[in-house]
């Protein structure tokens, strides 16, 4: 039957056909998030104690629109399908179900997913979902304060102040000037133009800075509800294309083009974690090196270009990228970051010298569905099982307790699995694939 | 008792919102009588306490049919739960539920099945009867994962909000017809990174297709010829959208969309002209946390919410 095509009058798609960048890098609308006129002559107008009094501008904290800072950003971040801006799949879902966004910085549903599962008849395994990224405070939605770790891990930055705010300037101040430089809006007198985010994203001008990469706070910045922890890093640099929030496969990759700064700005927080100085291998009492200084060294460069999956070392250098092991260009020049975006899917592999490990090689920012919020899963010996035919497989989590189905599932079913893989499935790997750790050491 | 520049202050906004949110009286007609909250669903142990659940009304029973956590939970005309399904392997993690034809008694419902959402006929106890699979269906309607299903007229509607596509089916999944919702939008991105997404998707009794579009500020109204029809403006004031993310109509024609920024409900006559605005952010009777799904029947309207706080039945405004 043919299918019915809806009358629609060109005036109408003229008239409200452009979709709205609300930050477009900067400051948005101020009422987007605050209601102007909630208090009166410094009272707060309390609907429900005096119901006669402009009830649809009852505020929240800070004249917000929510309850709290994140809950204001998760009205309009937050909903039940796959969407460019939306990091939190809501309502949440159901128990076998899995979050719907696949951001770069991971959808924040993940940190209500908890999991356990038999490792061996009556001794079980689990995985918290409060363990699975950061716990931004979101009371509107259920997202609660992390409930084991009570500061940053190697910081200090208390859980019950962790909002989106405490790493994005909910205004936007931080600009990239036509120099590269990143500063804020105290000094420069220069206007953000647009989002210096994505591979569309305009270039700074002579006379106009475009926004610091999604609109991340930098140096100095101190959310008003938390001082006393200013930032002594600025602002990573990176590119996204333009469409991020994409689901992968096996074959296709939706890359971030990091280029530096991520690890240095991650240690606003987490400043006891982090080493970016040179790394003596046997040395004790060290940490994996990430940062700009932490070059990949020429036996990672060539272990990352063979690298394909346990037991497979045939790749190439040019299209070895993996998206579950990413790496940080190496410079600041969104120039050359837009060009390597320039290419949908891109796979080219590091460049020796340039290069660098960074926390995101590891880490995705926001929420993944393994604990730690690492991009692959570390906690089973295996990320896949087999089937019969020796095929890999993401395991059943319903399997005989103890069995190597039970133990790669981990608790999880495999479309949750497959969700927080991004949306690979056991094609990506080998049969028994060893963690992804391996695709820069190759111990497997 | 003197009466300080503050009170006048305060009668004067609230006369001037109430103008605003109602209309200017008019001489010699009778006032209109608001919208007013009713109570919230509640079970035998106390009120519901769900985050999120959306919500379908069943005009056989005049029950509603409240989808959370995986569950279909039925209550009775006095917003009481009495039964509860979806909890066993024959339905797994059902994500919408419609009523089928009277004399069966019967549901739809969407679930997850092997490989997808699966399309299932299932008796009132939850009891799976069968699948109802998609048959015939165009290779040009594209990718379709149906997030959400409605028995009209004796079709079956499955809207897909990520595809923004309504696929029209009749009750044995053969296929009839099928919307293009991104034509009805009218696309067209001015920065190239913000699609138009679909939310609240719904189908009223009419063959009405309606849906929100947030990053847009607009509803749509898409009727049965595929003429399409669209209100909203951007703004604070009642009558305007903010963050717009459900909307339903009722018997009478008149449409009722939710803004989960403002945490209220504006309502629009058939003609889409503004009628009122009711709910406000709070905790008290009648407040509003993060508002979602929202459906009419039987007299009253059915809103869900946030923060445990469970579903919310309002008594729509006469005059």
């Amino acid at each position: 039957m043919k299918a019915i095509k809806l009358a629609v009058a060109a005036a109408i798609a003229l008239s409200y056909g452009s979709a709205y960048a609300f930050h477009s890098g900067g400051v948005a609308e101020c009422n987007g998030c605050h209601t102007m006129h909630g208090s009166f002559e410094g009272v707060q107008v309390d609907q429900e104690e005096n119901p006669v009094a402009m009830p649809y501008l009852t505020t929240g904290p800070y004249l917000l629109k929510a309850s709290d800072q994140s809950s204001a950003c998760l009205n309009c971040h937050s909903g039940p399908t796959l969407s460019g801006y939306h990091v939190l799949t809501w309502p949440l879902p159901a128990v076998g179900a899995a979050p719907v966004n696949f951001t770069p910085g991971g959808d924040f549903a993940w940190l209500t997913k908890s999991y356990s599962w038999e490792v061996r008849t009556n001794t079980f395994e689990e995985s918290k979902g409060e363990r699975k990224g950061h716990n931004v405070v979101a009371a509107d939605f259920g997202l609660l304060a992390d409930t084991t770790l009570t500061v940053a891990p190697g910081g200090t930055y208390p859980r019950e102040s962790l909002h989106c705010s405490s790493c994005h300037d909910p205004h936007g101040k931080y600009r990239v000037l036509e120099d590269g430089s990143i500063v804020d809006g105290k000094t420069t007198s220069k206007p953000i133009i647009g989002s210096g985010s994505y591979q569309t994203s305009k270039t700074p001008t002579t006379w106009g800075a475009v926004g610091a990469y999604r609109i991340l706070a930098g140096a100095g910045y101190e959310p008003k509800s938390t001082t006393g922890f200013p930032f002594a890093n600025t602002v990573p640099v990176a590119v996204a294309r333009a469409t991020y929030n994409v689901k992968e496969s096996d074959t296709v990759i939706n890359r971030v083009a990091y280029g530096s700064g991520m690890s240095e700005w991650c240690a606003n927080c987490h400043a006891g974690i982090h080493l970016n100085e040179a790394y003596v291998s046997g040395q004790p009492g060290l940490r994996h090196p990430a940062g700009n200084d932490a070059k990949l060294p020429d036996f990672v460069i060539a272990n990352y270009g063979s690298y394909v999956k346990s037991g497979d070392l045939s790749g190439a250098l040019a299209t070895s990228y993996n998206t579950l092991t990413p790496f940080e260009e190496g410079t600041s020049d969104l120039a050359v970051l837009k060009a390597i975006q320039a290419t949908v899917g891109n796979k080219a592999g590091p460049i020796a010298g340039e290069a660098n490990v960074s926390c995101m090689s590891c880490h995705r920012a926001h929420a993944t569905g393994f604990d730690s919020m690492l991009r692959f899963p570390l906690s089973a010996d295996y990320m896949t099982a087999a089937d019969a035919a020796g095929l890999p497989t993401l395991g059943d989590p319903t399997s005989a307790p103890g069995t190597d189905n039970v133990k790669v599932a981990m608790g999880r079913t495999n479309v949750e699995l497959s969700a927080a893989l991004y949306g690979r499935t056991a094609a990506s790997f080998a049969p028994f694939q060893r963690a992804m750790c391996n695709k820069c050491h190759v111990k497997d | 008792m003197s009466v300080g520049f503050r009170q006048i202050a305060v009668a004067a906004i609230a006369v001037a919102w109430a103008t605003a949110a109602f209309g200017a009286p008019v001489a010699g007609a009778a006032p209109r009588k608001p919208t007013r909250f009713l109570h919230s669903l509640t079970s035998m142990t106390g009120p519901l306490t769900t985050s999120g659940a959306s919500v379908a009304f069943d005009p056989r029973s005049k029950e509603l049919l409240v989808v959370a956590e995986g569950l279909v939970h039925v209550f009775n005309p006095s917003g009481v739960l009495v039964h509860r399904f979806g909890q066993d392997d024959d339905l797994r993690r059902i994500r919408a539920v419609t009523a089928l034809d009277a004399a069966s008694g019967d549901y739809a419902v969407l679930a997850d099945g092997e490989s997808g959402p699966e399309l299932v006929r299932c008796d009132y106890r939850g009891t799976r009867l069968g699948a109802i699979a998609l048959e015939n269906v165009p290779a040009e309607v594209g990718p379709f994962a149906p997030d959400s299903v409605a028995f009209v007229g004796g079709r079956l509607y499955l809207g897909d909000e990520s595809h923004r596509r309504v696929v029209v089916i009749d009750v044995t999944g053969r296929y009839e017809r099928w919307f293009d919702l991104e034509r009805a939008i009218g696309t067209g991105t001015e920065k190239g990174y913000v699609e138009p997404s679909v939310r609240g998707l719904q189908v009223d009794p009419r063959g009405n297709i309606l849906f929100v579009v947030p990053p847009l500020f607009r509803a749509f109204v898409v009727a049965p010829d595929g003429s399409v029809r669209s209100f909203g403006t951007k703004g604070d004031t009642p009558g305007r959208f903010n963050v717009v993310v459900a909307i339903t109509s009722d018997d009478l024609g008149r449409i009722y969309v939710v803004d989960v920024l403002r945490c209220a409900i504006s309502v629009w006559d058939p003609e889409l002209r503004f009628v009122e605005q009711f709910g406000f952010r709070g905790f008290g009777p009648g407040g509003l946390v993060t508002p979602g799904s929202i459906v009419a029947g039987d007299g009253k309207v059915f809103v869900s919410q946030g923060r445990d706080r469970g579903v919310s039945v309002f008594q729509p405004g006469e005059g």
